[in-house]
């Protein structure tokens, strides 16, 4: 579905990814961790074409977003959803205008359409009846859900996730961390996730991968990626008090 | 896509390389931001679309409505030191009945429309810089051009439609005060009447003065929103980088209004 | 709510829009100081020189503003100016159209005199009036100045050094009792004689200030300063000739003592003649009452004058005069 081909990405001389390639299957939940700075965002807005390597390709389905251009940008974006960190809300327009606002401004459906879509999509991410309310009028992890229901209304192939649970409680992480798992099971999507938090990375994640200096350490099923024996992935499970998945699975049965 | 990547370049090696750089860059900015003019001039078919047509209407408000006060103020005061200067001046040689003449020319010709670019600079411009700068910094832009909604479409064309029609509207209202303005104190300082003074005002002064006014106060509005959303969409590093634009935004816009101005006066006026 | 804020905001900003239009129509319509309903009339004038007219300034006659001008185009024959005009104008033969200056600051207008009422309406009227050049205020009083410059420079500051000359030679003379009238500063019985007439000729100039009797009129008539010019070049003609002894008066100034005798003599008979003349006796007493001559003697003296200019040596007097009295 997404292939990342010797991707190098460059910053002046500091090198972010050096020749990273991966491939991310359709329906799985692909799972992006490291440490802050490590290049996983950055890999992630290679794919949605904020950035372009220096070196590789990046390919979705058989188009190469790294090098299209003009119309075949939109095109290819079309089959994106992208939650942004900061949720990426438009201050002025309301929850709902909000939700609304990539259909009615690429896809010419009538209005009535439009406003049942975005009131399915609001129900989906257990937001009914707060239509009327302004971005900042509403808590961050409702932020974060009215933005996931905006990446979802143009139904795209693939919903990606910048840090989905950063700055938020550790109750309401776990909510988004089932929602997010929930929308992969009910709609069928492929999901790329970077996020620093280990338990939903082991919890919604089909396949981890840790991203260190610039190449995958570890790359595996969650189980796997618990038993690893690389020292930055025993690091980084040990600052997070992880020992094996039962300690995931109790975070999300409390 | 009008987000771009932050170009990273090594520290120029000496002065010279460190001005050749800044020259470049600007001359960059330059050639970028009138791209954005133009690909924000091609999506005005739009106007009126469904899509657009709430955000126009408002920008109009906003920068013609809400800007009322502050243009009046402006507009009245300008108009008022005009004659207040020249007329005490030229009462010296007993030509202060001329004043209505001199303020009314200079308030179409040159004043109006800077004393309204400058306003609307300072409070529009940098509103816009502002506005855009931290939805920059704040993934916003980045959000729309990923839903493949064009920012210039979105956001620019609405604040381009707005200042066009309405700096010159503005610039009426400006001149109109102004010439007003003089006119109260040619009355009340220097003791000339309202009938000379219109009289005076409007018997020199021709309709060119008044449409190259006009015509610099639309390319004013169009520097002033050119200016604002290219550093709007190309600032960095948050906080600090949304107050770097909105400073640039207003320098810049001063600094390019004299300049046009300058220059559409050499033009016309020869 | 949200619909009605937006109905609101969509007033405003059309009932402002309108409201700027309206005002930037009616400005554009006071600015071209066009009456939309009025008709109006071209003009089209021709000057040798526009004076630095310029499109847009005021046409005005009587004193009222008529139109403005419209277009100024330079063409082989002249500088064409177009004019609009609000009302018509009842030009007559003598019309004079010129360009004049608005306040020595500058400016410029376009002053019609319609012309003399009297004479007959210009019709039909030309396609193209003719315009006359004016006097520029600074540029008429540079020329003045040169002339006068040009004038002292040419002759009469020479011509009044000779006088000066002339008259100290002759004071001198006076003043040592020599000559004729050397003895009339020192004989009582002359000065007595002389006293009388001068008394008569203060009545006859008193007269002559009134305006009454033809010289009297002479004088108030302007055109009579031309030939006083002409006879102020004979005056120097004159004096040169006293200062060579040449002519009678030459003669008296000499150191012949029968003139003198011949001078008494006379002045006896001047007398005599000047009371009759007071009294409007023989033909000068008569001019000096006598209002019915003034026509003839104007015709002899413009005779006379166009005889004089046939021998008019004395130009730079005659610029220097006209010009003195043309200040004034």
């Amino acid at each position: 579905m997404i292939r990342f081909e010797n991707v190098t990405k460059r910053f002046g001389t500091h090198t972010v990814l050096d020749g990273i390639s991966y491939d991310i299957h359709h329906g799985e939940t692909f799972v992006i961790v490291g440490r802050s700075g490590s290049g996983k965002s950055v890999s992630l807005q290679n794919m949605i074409r904020l950035l372009t390597p220096e070196e590789g390709r990046v390919w979705v389905g058989d188009d190469c977003i790294s090098e299209a251009e003009g119309a075949d940008v939109t095109r290819i974006l079309a089959r994106f959803g992208v939650l942004f960190q900061s949720a990426a809300l438009l201050q002025w327009l309301n929850v709902e205008d909000n939700v609304c606002l990539p259909l009615r401004q690429t896809q010419h459906l009538p209005e009535d359409d439009i406003r049942a879509r975005a009131a399915e999509k609001l129900a989906l991410v257990g937001l009914e009846g707060v239509g009327d309310r302004m971005p900042s009028d509403i808590s961050g992890g409702m932020r974060k859900r009215v933005g996931l229901a905006r990446a979802i209304v143009t139904q795209p192939e693939i919903i990606v996730y910048d840090e989905p649970t950063s700055g938020l409680d550790p109750v309401i992480s776990r909510q988004i961390d089932l929602l997010i798992d929930n929308l992969r099971q009910r709609l069928g999507v492929t999901s790329v996730v970077v996020t620093h938090d280990l338990y939903s990375a082991l919890k919604i994640g089909s396949r981890v991968a840790m991203l260190h200096e610039g190449r995958f350490a570890v790359c595996a099923p969650p189980e796997e990626f618990v038993a690893s024996s690389h020292p930055v992935v025993r690091d980084f499970l040990r600052a997070q008090g992880i020992a094996d998945m039962d300690d995931v699975r109790k975070a999300f049965d409390t | 896509m009008i987000t771009r990547e932050p170009q990273i370049v090594d520290p120029p090696a000496n002065t010279f390389a460190a001005v050749g750089r800044a020259l470049i860059q600007a001359w960059q900015g330059a050639g970028r931001g009138l791209m954005m003019l133009l690909g924000a001039a091609a999506q005005t078919p739009f106007l009126f679309s469904r899509k657009n047509r709430a955000d126009v209407m408002n920008q109009l408000y906003l920068v013609g409505i809400k800007s009322l006060g502050v243009v009046t103020v402006v507009g009245l005061f300008t108009g008022m030191i005009l004659a207040l200067q020249v007329g005490l001046e030229l009462r010296r040689y007993g030509q202060e009945n001329s004043i209505g003449t001199l303020v009314s020319i200079s308030m179409l010709r040159e004043m109006g429309p800077f004393m309204t670019g400058l306003v609307i600079a300072a409070s529009v411009g940098s509103a816009i810089a502002a506005q855009m700068g931290t939805m920059t910094v704040g993934e916003e832009i980045a959000a729309l051009d990923v839903m493949g909604i064009s920012p210039l479409r979105y956001l620019m064309m609405p604040r381009l439609v707005a200042l066009a029609i309405m700096m010159p509207l503005l610039t009426v209202y400006t001149n109109l005060l102004g010439i007003f303005g003089g006119a109260i104190v040619g009355a009340s300082q220097l003791g000339i009447s309202w009938e000379a003074y219109f009289d005076n005002a409007f018997r020199y002064a021709e309709n060119k003065d008044l449409y190259v006014g006009l015509f610099k106060s639309f390319l004013f509005g169009l520097i002033i929103v050119t200016v604002a959303c290219y550093q709007g969409f190309t600032a960095t590093e948050g906080a600090v980088g949304v107050g770097r634009a909105t400073r640039r935004t207003v320098i810049t816009s001063f600094l390019l209004i004299l300049v046009v101005g300058y220059f559409v006066t050499r033009l016309f006026y020869q | 709510m949200k619909f009605k804020k937006q109905v609101i905001i969509e007033s405003t900003v059309g009932l402002f829009s309108f409201a700027v239009l309206a005002a930037l129509f009616l400005l554009t319509v006071v600015l071209n100081q066009e009456s939309l309903f009025r008709q109006q009339r071209p003009v089209e004038i021709v000057f040798d020189n526009a004076m630095g007219l310029r499109v847009g300034d005021v046409v005005s006659a009587r004193g009222v503003t008529v139109g403005k001008v419209k277009q100024i185009d330079l063409k082989r024959d002249g500088v064409h100016v177009m004019a609009l005009l609000t009302t018509g104008l009842h030009l007559r033969e003598d019309y004079i159209i010129e360009v004049q200056p608005t306040s020595v600051l500058g400016g410029r207008y376009l002053n019609i005199h319609e012309g003399n009422p009297d004479l007959p309406p210009l019709h039909p009227q030309p396609q193209v009036l003719t315009g006359t050049a004016s006097a520029d205020l600074i540029d008429s009083a540079t020329q003045t100045i040169e002339d006068i410059r040009l004038a002292l420079n040419d002759g009469i500051l020479e011509d009044a050094k000779a006088t000066m000359t002339h008259l100290r030679k002759i004071a001198t003379r006076l003043g040592e009792g020599e000559g004729t009238l050397g003895q009339l500063l020192v004989d009582d019985a002359v000065y007595a004689e002389v006293k009388a007439i001068a008394a008569n000729l203060r009545e006859v100039s008193d007269k002559l200030v009134k305006g009454e009797g033809t010289i009297g009129k002479l004088m108030h008539d302007g055109r009579l300063y031309d030939d006083a010019q002409v006879v102020a070049a004979n005056l120097r003609d004159v004096s040169d000739r006293l200062a060579k002894g040449e002519g009678t008066m030459g003669k008296l100034l000499g150191d012949d003592d029968q003139a003198y005798q011949d001078l008494a003599a006379t002045l006896t008979a001047w007398r005599e003649m000047s009371e009759a003349i007071a009294s409007g006796e023989g033909t000068l007493g008569r001019l000096v009452a006598d209002e019915e001559m003034y026509l003839e003697l104007k015709g002899l003296v413009r005779e006379g004058r166009a005889a004089l200019d046939d021998i008019r040596e004395t130009s730079p007097i005659t610029t220097f005069t006209s010009i003195f009295f043309g200040v004034f």
